[in-house]
């Protein structure tokens, strides 16, 4: 049997996933990122390469989180420059003064802390698993999450 | 009696809602009978065999401005200002296209690098005007910002292992000082484009800091405040 042939009896498996998991993976990925058209980049292109090794990975849900958490790290630069090109206020997204006021608190953070606190208080994930995710030690994923929360109690009102 | 640790909970608890309600507002687009002819262009090849198309989602990003929906078809583009290579990377740049938002306003200078712009893919370029962006992006028109703007109206592109750097100048603004990780300072050459002045900086591979000054008759004007004249080249 090819390759080919094992890719297209694992297809359903693949076809379920993605229809289970791509809304959740692109609100995390809009979380991280902040763009609405990144985050739809960094799915399909989280989806994209687990396909060839579909039948390989034992726990996709958890295989397509870090890509997608490592592919909104890799997009760090490029959110960079267009912010810095093209400033804009962030726009409201929910018409609810307080939570547009935070969220856009929160993208300010600087893109470790960020997904520090994306990861644990909308993804709860403990920090040790954020650690493994980021590839940072559980200590300094405290101290990026303490960091994170000084910056915000001083800036809420 | 408030504590620290009622704080801490508060704070918790907010960013909990907000995060679950920003997230919340990102939907599945429409199916895929509606799915536009360009998007599928866009991601041919990436999810062959999955027999899954992908939906389109609004795009409403508040810091992605001109990187609509159109699609690259020609490299190099046609008349551009300034063409040159960085590090074995091509880049050109063309007058800032205009766009439905932006009708009117001056255009500024657009850069395209190559690397970031293959045929068949969404234009991924970057626009730079002399002033604060309207609301809607675009450049500001009738009053003029003071000169000191115009360390807000430059920013970098990465192109190979090197950077661009490009900025607007405000109209008095007559000189652009430049110093490479330390060297010899030297002047940025400008150009004119519309009745804007505008430049473009290449920073080699290698260097990781670079300074630009900006000047008025021989005065170095201050940047504004969270304005700084000192740049890093971002790290991989």
């Amino acid at each position: 049997m090819t390759d080919l042939e094992l890719g297209d009896s694992e297809t359903p498996v693949l076809e379920e996933t993605y229809r289970e998991l791509r809304l959740p993976l692109l609100r995390l990925a809009f979380l991280l990122t902040g763009s609405r058209e990144t985050a739809e980049d960094i799915v399909q292109s989280a989806f994209a390469s687990a396909q060839p090794r579909w039948h390989r990975i034992d726990d996709p849900p958890a295989y397509l989180r870090r890509s997608v958490v490592n592919l909104a790290r890799d997009g760090q630069r490029q959110e960079f420059r267009r912010r810095r090109l093209l400033r804009r206020e962030p726009e409201p997204v929910t018409a609810i003064p307080e939570i547009d006021e935070t969220w856009a608190l929160v993208r300010q953070l600087p893109a470790t802390q960020r997904a520090v606190v994306v990861l644990h208080y909308y993804q709860d994930l403990p920090l040790v698993e954020i650690g493994h995710l980021l590839d940072r030690p559980a200590s300094t994923v405290r101290s990026d999450l303490r960091r994170a929360l000084t910056r915000l109690r001083k800036a809420l009102p | 009696m408030t504590t620290h640790l009622d704080h801490e909970h508060q704070l918790e608890q907010r960013l909990r809602r907000t995060l679950a309600a920003v997230a919340a507002t990102v939907h599945e687009g429409p199916t895929e009978e509606t799915v536009s002819v360009p998007r599928l262009r866009r991601r041919r090849g990436l999810l062959v065999g999955v027999g899954v198309t992908i939906a389109a989602i609004p795009l409403v990003a508040a810091a992605v401005v001109r990187f609509g929906p159109e699609y690259v078809d020609r490299i190099p583009p046609e008349n551009p200002i300034i063409s040159g290579t960085i590090d074995g990377e091509r880049y050109w740049v063309v007058d800032g296209r205009e766009t439905s938002d932006c009708v009117g306003s001056p255009s500024g200078i657009e850069l395209i690098a190559e690397e970031n712009n293959l045929v068949g893919q969404e234009w991924n370029t970057s626009v730079v005007f002399f002033g604060p962006p309207t609301k809607d992006g675009c450049a500001p028109r009738g009053e003029v910002a003071p000169p000191a703007y115009t360390y807000d109206s430059d920013g970098g592109v990465v192109a190979g292992d090197g950077m661009l750097w490009m900025g607007a100048l405000h109209p008095d603004v007559d000189q652009v000082r430049v110093t490479l990780a330390g060297g010899e300072p030297f002047d940025a050459k400008t150009f004119e484009h519309e009745g804007g002045t505008y430049y473009v900086l290449e920073v080699p591979p290698g260097i990781s800091t670079f300074t630009v000054e900006y000047l008025v008759d021989g005065e170095v004007v201050e940047p504004l405040d969270g304005e700084n004249d000192e740049h890093v080249v971002p790290a991989d």
